[in-house]
């Protein structure tokens, strides 16, 4: 009765899926900014992580150059989106997202 | 497999939890308690602190941290190249240089406006 | 293996000049003094801008893929190349004045705005997912960072994180059905993608479904369909209106020309599914953006929540999946950047106070026919054509789509459609009621008009060309159906 511990692809995938889901979870439902953005910073790792285990079983490094730009991109975007997230701090004193509502319908 | 198979398994969660406890119960109860401000503090040794972790931090620190991540980001692309660098040949090289080119430009951009000054 | 002759660099040439423009844009900038600079950078732009258009067009005929199938240089690209820069082209021209009015004249508003084209211009070539998305993303960060470019307003602040935070959750989204399909095909080359779907015939992966929704719904953000639209409205109303009016029309066509390559050419196998999706998402979004539409007092605001509706139009051609539909949202792109740009150029002229948080509103526009004559005969024709009124081009392109919605079977969407389009009429003809109401006061102090001397030659071009292109449809949409067939 020896169990087969190796980690297979199909561990990573669910591990990854998992992630992401808790990250769609973390963005749904909290309410401070940076959260929400570690939240979506999650995700993207969720998927980068996909990639990887996905170049990995099938020998092609396509995947992982994906993930290269991935990263790149990720880090672009945290520049753009924590000046933005400074701006609002500087203006309104707090990161809440529920107190973000100037516009309404 | 049947779920007997896994009753090893729980005797050893058994007897890890049971040390664990039993550890900390033991020191509890035999250890002394010599409380002095040196053990109430955060950490016992090193450098003393200063002020609470949850102050403000100036904007600069922002700006020179995402500075970096930028510039430490693209590393990310000189490495394959680097490793690859004989097989890739003149058109890699040329292919990097305009990539850093366009990389110095955003860094002449940030020196003249002035993101690279402390003060 | 690794060659540079064999990456076809020529056929990028108007990209590679964009670059250089930007990178002499960002020296200029920082080479100018103070004072001066914005308006240097805006003169290299448009110069260099032109220079793109000219190149474009001088290298029309060297079409085909570059660099290893990445990305193909074909009509559909050139189509979309020549609307994309032409659009930002407009843009870049009328700012300066308003930036002044918002105390933001500053020069990053132009190099955003280019390196935000040269992500729409990506897009529109893309032949291999990791393109896609690195065009759009090139494009996303510019427009966050232009939607909050009034720092100081709360309305641009909150705008500009509301549509980062959706934003970038829709890219994990779009990463993570990349990734999936990758794991399929072992490719994210778009024509690989098609081959392995073909080959299956009908038997597609479970993973492949999970890839093409999450795909879809990345789309869907972008081009805010109903029900991934809660961004644009406040994005669209927190930004400065010129970066409004951009971003209601370049990005949204260089969203559809993704989506269409993406969607026609790699899913096509799988378009029964999809396009039972997107009926449903383009039904909702014609419907939605319409009763929202309705209820609102300010034009920004009302323009805005219209744009959706258009994007529901626009949804509507895509899942036809023939070639008529696919030439139809070409010329709707094209003819809705003209009509939309024009519209909310009058509105910045007609808004007296910018910092004003109630500006916009319809009130404004009260009388003015007997004010300004020519503005409102503009505003007139704008507001007609975004309402689908002929002569106008807004007509021409309605019929196109409801036309080709019919003709591939879908009756239902086109009378979900042609309703929807009945039910616009009331807010935009609404505008266009208060411009003939008599003023009530009319010794009150008349609202000071700021249609900056740039804006008027391209208010008075949009113009003539909304109502030459409604006279003479044909031309523009011969181009538009020879840009497509590359797809089908």
């Amino acid at each position: 009765m020896i169990m087969d511990l190796t980690v297979g692809l199909n561990h990573y995938l669910i591990l990854a899926a998992i992630l992401f889901a808790i990250g769609v979870m973390g963005v749904l439902t909290r309410r401070n900014i940076l959260i929400i953005f570690m939240s979506v910073e999650m995700m993207l790792n969720s998927a980068n992580m996909t990639l990887i285990a996905f170049s990995h079983y099938l020998e092609n490094a396509g995947g992982m150059i994906f993930t290269f730009f991935t990263l790149t991109v990720a880090a672009a975007e945290v520049g753009v989106g924590l000046a933005i997230v400074v701006t609002i701090f500087r203006n309104t004193e707090s990161l809440d997202v529920r107190k973000l509502n100037l516009l309404k319908n | 497999m049947t779920p007997l198979d896994f009753i090893p398994v729980l005797i050893t969660f058994a007897i890890i939890g049971g040390f664990a406890y039993f550890a900390l119960a033991v020191t509890h109860i035999l250890g002394p308690k010599k409380y002095s401000p040196i053990k109430q503090d955060t950490y016992e040794c090193g450098v003393d602190y200063v002020g609470d972790s949850r102050q403000r931090f100036s904007v600069k620190f922002y700006l020179v941290a995402v500075l970096f991540v930028m510039f430490d980001l693209e590393v990310v692309f000189m490495y394959p190249w680097a490793v690859n660098f004989k097989e890739l040949g003149m058109g890699g090289f040329i292919a990097m240089t305009i990539f850093l080119v366009i990389l110095t430009a955003g860094l002449l951009y940030e020196w003249k406006k002035g993101a690279l000054e402390w003060e | 293996m690794f060659d540079v002759a064999t990456m076809q660099i020529s056929r990028l040439l108007p990209e590679m000049i964009l670059i250089g423009v930007a990178l002499a844009a960002i020296l200029v900038d920082v080479m100018l003094p103070k004072g001066k600079s914005t308006r240097g950078v805006q003169w290299t732009v448009i110069i260099g801008l032109i220079v793109v258009l000219a190149s474009t067009f001088f290298n029309r005929e060297n079409t085909g893929p570059a660099f290893g199938g990445m990305v193909v240089i074909d009509g559909f690209t050139m189509f979309f190349r020549l609307v994309l820069t032409f659009i930002t082209l407009l843009i870049v021209t009328v700012s300066e004045t308003y930036l002044g009015s918002l105390n933001i004249r500053i020069a990053e508003y132009y190099l955003l705005l280019v390196f935000s084209l040269f992500g729409m211009l990506l897009m529109a070539m893309a032949q291999d997912l990791l393109i896609v998305f690195l065009g759009i993303e090139t494009m996303s960060v510019c427009l966050y960072a232009l939607v909050g470019m009034s720092r100081h307003k709360h309305a641009s602040n909150e705008g500009a994180i509301k549509y980062f935070l959706l934003g970038s959750f829709t890219t994990a989204f779009f990463v993570y059905g990349i990734a999936l399909m990758f794991g399929v095909v072992g490719s994210t080359n778009i024509v690989d993608i098609m081959v392995y779907l073909s080959g299956v015939s009908g038997n597609v992966p479970m993973l492949a479904w999970a890839s093409a929704g999450l795909i879809l719904v990345a789309f869907a953000f972008k081009a805010a369909l109903v029900p991934f639209h809660w961004w644009s409205p406040d994005a669209y109303e927190g930004a400065p209106t010129t970066v409004t009016a951009f971003m209601s029309t370049a990005p949204k066509a260089a969203a559809f020309a993704a989506f269409l390559r993406v969607f026609y050419v790699a899913f096509g196998d799988m378009s029964e599914t999809w396009t039972t999706v997107l009926w449903v998402i383009a039904a909702i979004t014609m419907t939605f953006g319409n009763l929202l539409a309705l209820r609102q007092d300010s034009v920004k605001r009302m323009l805005a929540f219209s744009s959706i509706t258009h994007a529901g139009y626009l949804a509507v051609a895509l899942l036809t999946f023939d070639q008529m539909g696919a030439a139809a949202i070409l010329f709707y792109l094209m003819i809705y950047a003209l009509m939309n740009i024009g519209a909310f150029l009058v509105a910045i002229a007609v808004n007296r106070n910018e910092n004003d948080e109630k500006g916009y509103a319809f009130e404004d526009y009260r009388g003015l026919v007997f004010r300004k004559p020519a503005m409102a005969l503009a505003m007139l024709v704008f507001m007609l054509a975004l309402a689908g009124i002929p002569p106008t081009a807004g007509f021409f392109g309605k019929y196109y789509i409801f036309s080709a919605a019919v003709k591939s079977g879908f009756v239902g969407l086109a009378v979900i459609g042609v309703l929807n389009s009945a039910v616009s009429v009331y807010y935009y003809l609404r505008l266009i009621v208060f411009m003939f109401l008599k003023d009530r006061d009319e010794a009150s102090e008349t609202p000071g008009f700021n249609l900056s001397g740039e804006m008027v030659p391209i208010v008075i071009f949009c113009v003539i060309l909304v109502l030459l292109i409604g006279f003479f449809p044909d031309a523009l949409l011969a181009v538009a159906t020879r840009s497509v067939t590359v797809l089908l």
